[in-house]
């Protein structure tokens, strides 16, 4: 049965909380950035790749990205470059670790096909 | 009876995804060859690769990793064929990566769902545990796949290859929202398998182009040399009956019984004040066994100096007999010069009329005086030519036998060397020099065998310390055979085992009246022994020099010394290969309680104590075919 996502709430406090919450469990997380047409399509190839109900991966829509910027400044990050892609606007997702720790960063300016997609969650679940 | 051993399709799944980084080439390269060896009790160990040390009766399951073989058939760099053999091992290893990873997972989430939710929930938790070797294995893929976008590549061919991959990888994975984890890897899996078998397709093609012949063969090596072995599906060799070298049977070899007499005397003379004779018979013994060849030569470099003696003496008396000659010769013309100078001078006054003619007569005599000295000195010429000759012969002679000398001198040293180093290390073939036979059959990288089976039970005749050496050779046209991988096997009693010994030990005896105020008094007596041993793999030291033993003694004591023989029987610990040993023993007859020690060295006749199975120097094991 396909996955649905977690739409981060405006409040941004809200959606700091849900985030941090949500990297506290264990699964892999692919977090689409913005709001509109280009991060709707995206976050819906996301859930396309995010198995069924059993699997550890999970899709969530941050339509403000500024509201989670200190959230994400908090998380570890392999390589550290990664947060500053993030912080400096220029990504469109990225993922994370079960363990909460950022992995693959898909900047805006990026061709993003299935095996992009897979590969953002693949990092996240590699080693 | 032996468990059948399964045999893994590639040791690939064994390795860890980092050593798959496309861009970086590895320091030293993935052996072809992975072995598992497995002993007689079904246990199976890993092998080493390189030297290692498996037990005697085991059988070793060889696995052969594609990936490394073409990595290892186009080692040059920068050329298209060597890009394709790249990309080969890349898809080689990570195929057989997420094949083996997947079906943990995917056994995993199987059972997942049969679960009840709350246990489902927690268990669930624990999948990206068990994903993250997926991933591992499938990310270089996908990196691969998107080197055309990263513009990694250089080579158009293997831009090509990206492209297409990436564009069969994108269009498999057009799957409906839903589909499992476990789908999406299979659905990787089998696009990158299709993928690998046209790698290498293209690869086979491009290298039979080239002439490449991939060769896998055996050998074991004994002290006779070295012989091929049967390697089912690489080669036509027959394969020889199994042969298993007993473990647990107590028999000793008549070369034991030879060492048991050879102690008996030994003691004999030793109890008899004879020390220093028996001594000098285990030298005599060491030298007749190792300087053999330089006792020869030295030998042969005496005679030949005696015949430089007597072939010079001839010659050379003559010469000085006729030097004595010349001299006196000599001394008789100046005395007689001095006289016809005295005369003349003295006629001058007193004939003058008289000195023509006696000058003249003088004159003559001194001509004959000279053609005697001449015809002296020219015989002494012939006699220095003659003696010259002869000596020159002679000294050639004794010229080849120094260096014969030499040579043979050098050569016990060396071979006593080996002898040492085979009695610790056991044979060492030189794998350089095993060729591939006619025998060996020939594979492209198509057909070449996945794996096979070496049964050390199956390779003949053979000792401890004897070595399997397994090779895997490249063979290109009017080139030497390239061997890629070569793997050593030494064999060892790894296993529970007998060992037995003969030889001689010395035990405290009581103090009798005979003995007076002496020291306490101790007896030399021949013994046989029995040790149980186990080997340690991956410690040379324990297996090689160390290898203790603990077991029974049984010595023929006479404690009375009365000339009739006491059995003795005690409990004794043996050391570096048998050559120390000690231990408590009771005499039967005497019921009196001894020590002893027994000091062993590696002789073969004349040993006090020298045990079977200890490679070089020893007999064979005792075998039984099954």
């Amino acid at each position: 049965m396909p996955k649905t996502t977690t739409v981060l709430p405006a409040n941004p406090a809200e959606a700091r909380r849900l985030l941090l919450e949500k990297l506290k469990t264990d699964t892999v997380l692919f977090v689409v950035l913005g709001e509109g047409a280009g991060p709707t399509a995206l976050a819906n190839e996301a859930i396309r790749f995010a198995g069924d109900d059993d699997d550890p991966r999970a899709v969530i829509c941050a339509p403000h990205t500024a509201d989670i910027v200190d959230a994400i400044k908090g998380l570890n990050s392999s390589p550290p470059t990664l947060t500053d892609t993030i912080v400096a606007g220029n990504a469109a997702a990225f993922t994370t670790s079960a363990e909460g720790e950022i992995r693959d960063v898909i900047a805006l300016d990026e061709t993003v096909d299935n095996v992009r997609v897979l590969q953002a969650y693949t990092r996240a679940e590699e080693s | 009876m032996r468990a059948a051993l399964v045999v893994v399709a590639t040791s690939s799944a064994l390795l860890s995804s980092h050593a798959l980084a496309l861009a970086a080439a590895p320091a030293t390269p993935a052996p072809i060859m992975t072995m598992v060896e497995q002993d007689l009790d079904g246990d199976t160990y890993p092998v080493p690769h390189g030297r290692a040390t498996i037990d005697i009766n085991s059988a070793v399951a060889i696995t052969i990793d594609k990936a490394a073989v073409a990595k290892a058939v186009v080692p040059s760099s920068g050329s298209a064929t060597a890009a394709l053999a790249s990309d080969y091992a890349t898809f080689q290893k990570a195929v057989a990566q997420i094949a083996a990873a997947l079906t943990v997972f995917t056994k995993e989430t199987t059972d997942l769902k049969s679960l009840p939710t709350a246990e489902r929930v927690k268990r669930r938790q624990e999948l990206v545990r068990t994903i993250r070797p997926v991933a591992d294995a499938i990310d270089p893929l996908l990196k691969y796949a998107k080197a055309t976008a990263t513009g990694t590549t250089q080579d158009p061919a293997a831009q090509a290859r990206r492209t297409a991959f990436l564009q069969a990888l994108n269009k498999a994975l057009d799957i409906p929202p839903g589909t499992s984890i476990a789908a999406q890897d299979q659905i990787i899996l089998q696009t990158a398998q299709g993928e690998l078998q046209r790698l290498q397709a293209e690869l086979n093609t491009a290298l039979q182009k080239e002439g490449v012949n991939l060769v896998m063969g055996a050998w074991i090596g004994t002290t006779s040399g070295a012989t091929p072995v049967h390697l089912p599906n690489f080669d036509d060799y027959p394969e020889l009956p199994r042969t298993e070298i007993d473990r647990f049977k107590v028999v000793f070899t008549a070369e034991q019984q030879q060492q048991y007499q050879d102690a008996q005397a030994a003691a004999s003379m030793i109890n008899g004040g004879q020390a220093s004779d028996a001594a000098r018979q285990i030298v005599t013994a060491l030298i007749d066994q190792y300087f053999s060849a330089t006792r020869d030569s030295l030998k042969a470099l005496q005679a030949a100096l005696q015949d430089l003696r007597q072939v010079a003496q001839p010659p050379v008396g003559t010469l000085l007999n006729d030097l004595s000659a010349l001299d006196q010769l000599l001394t008789a013309d100046l005395q007689w010069l001095q006289q016809t100078i005295t005369t003349l001078e003295g006629m001058v006054t007193t004939d003058p009329s008289g000195l023509l003619t006696a000058i003249e007569q003088d004159w003559n005599d001194l001509k004959t005086r000279a053609k005697a000295v001449e015809d002296s000195i020219q015989k002494i010429d012939g006699d220095v030519a003659k003696a010259a000759a002869a000596i020159k012969a002679a000294l050639v002679k004794v010229d080849t036998a120094l260096q014969d000398v030499k040579t043979s001198a050098a050569g016990d040293v060396t071979n006593l060397a080996s002898a040492i180093g085979r009695a610790i290390n056991g044979v060492e073939l030189n794998a350089a020099t095993l060729a591939f036979g006619d025998k060996i059959r020939r594979f492209d990288i198509d057909t070449l065998p996945l794996s096979t089976r070496l049964d050390a039970e199956r390779a003949g005749a053979r000792s401890e310390g004897d070595e399997l050496v397994v090779k895997f050779g490249i063979e290109r046209p009017n080139t030497p055979t390239i061997d890629a991988d070569v793997q050593s096997l030494i064999m060892r009693r790894l296993m529970l085992h007998v060992q037995t010994a003969a030889g001689l030990v010395f035990t405290t005896r009581p103090r009798l009246p005979q003995d007076g105020d002496k020291k306490v008094p101790f007896q030399a007596a021949p013994s046989y022994s029995a040790f149980l041993k186990k080997g340690w793999r991956g410690c040379p030291f324990w297996n090689n020099l160390l290898a203790p033993g603990i077991g029974i003694n049984v010595a023929a004591l006479d404690f009375d010394l009365d000339g009739v023989p006491e059995v003795g029987v005690g409990a004794a610990i043996s050391l570096l290969r048998d050559w120390l040993q000690g231990g408590v023993g009771y005499n039967l007859f005497q019921r009196r309680w001894y020590g002893f020690v027994g000091i062993g060295l590696p002789l073969p006749t004349f040993g006090m104590v020298t045990t079977n199975n200890s490679g070089a120097g020893g007999a064979p094991a005792t075998s039984s075919p099954k």
